[in-house]
């Protein structure tokens, strides 16, 4: 059996995919002192011409994508299209995938598993997070959408962990929803409590495709 | 008089206001980012509601939705089915 090979794409075009940029830090320190290689397509590498090289090259097993999505496509670096649904999801043939990305289950995570993918965790709608203004040049220290970015690297720790894709789809979200719970509680100040909305939209649209017994 | 002849439905107007005095509690120095769509202050979204944008029902959306999760009861169980399928 081949060693697991992680391939990860972190764009930083923007607030919102500067922060995934830097959450993304975490899973590769983890990956690597775990002992998995880890192509790390980041900032401007995050784009088509590379990412179809490493996938060629390295044949990664593991893939992880952070960045806008829509219901077909994952993008890169300045939304340039990197996976599109009737052009290239052949690419994800017999691979897990977590997109990190807004909608992609609709059309391309069914089209990948249609054509070949293993597994395919993501959303069937929009990813959201909430970020505090007075920190946003240091988005690894906002404790506001730390609440929104852990469960969602969850599923990348605990599949490194040997955790099968199910698994890591159910104990992540069951970490949203701890969230939810503990936020409901009385002494939870107001404003932290009107996060339970744009928690609860994570909760429940993020799914799993696929063969749900897959490790990688 | 019945509690459903009092009022059956709701306007569209009626569940945006719901929706802007929601938004109003959140704090200024936070922004929601809604993925490709952007990132937004508490006035943006509030503007955006008010002049029903594609942001705005979206926002909409994410209320009404949770406001229905938590009446079924969504967070009070595990989810024992988190590999399902698209909702949607």
């Amino acid at each position: 059996m081949s060693k697991t090979k992680m391939l990860i794409t972190r764009p930083n075009h923007d607030i919102t995919t500067n922060y995934l940029y830097f959450w993304s830090e975490i899973l590769i320190t983890k990956a690597r002192k775990t002992g998995y290689p880890v192509v790390d397509l980041s900032r401007k590498r995050a784009n088509k011409k590379e990412l179809l090289s490493i996938i060629k090259k390295v044949n990664p097993n593991f893939i992880v994508f952070n960045g806008h999505g829509n219901d077909s496509t994952i993008f890169g670096y300045d939304n340039e299209p990197l996976i599109e649904v009737g052009i290239n999801e052949e690419l994800l043939n017999s691979k897990i995938v977590y997109a990190r990305s807004c909608s992609a289950v609709k059309k391309l995570g069914k089209s990948s598993i249609k054509n070949g993918c293993s597994s395919f965790i993501g959303y069937d709608d929009e990813f959201v997070f909430i970020i505090d203004n007075d920190i946003i040049s240091h988005p690894l220290q906002d404790t506001t959408a730390k609440l929104f970015l852990d469960p969602s690297n969850y599923i990348v720790l605990l599949l490194l962990k040997g955790h099968t894709v199910s698994e890591a789809n159910r104990r992540s979200k069951e970490k949203y929803r701890q969230t939810i719970l503990n936020h409901m509680i009385s002494t939870t100040k107001q404003e932290d409590r009107d996060l339970i909305p744009f928690l609860a939209r994570n909760y429940i649209h993020q799914v799993c495709l696929g063969n749900q017994e897959a490790t990688i | 008089m019945k509690k459903n002849q009092i009022k059956s439905t709701i306007s569209d107007k009626e569940i945006r206001q719901l929706v802007i005095e929601r938004l109003r509690n959140l704090t200024s120095n936070r922004r929601v980012s809604i993925g490709s769509l952007g990132e937004f202050t508490k006035d943006e979204l509030i503007r955006n509601v008010q002049e029903n944008s594609e942001i705005g029902n979206k926002i909409v959306e994410i209320q009404l939705e949770y406001l229905r999760a938590l009446k079924e009861g969504l967070f009070f169980v595990e989810d024992q089915n988190a590999h399902n399928t698209p909702q949607s």
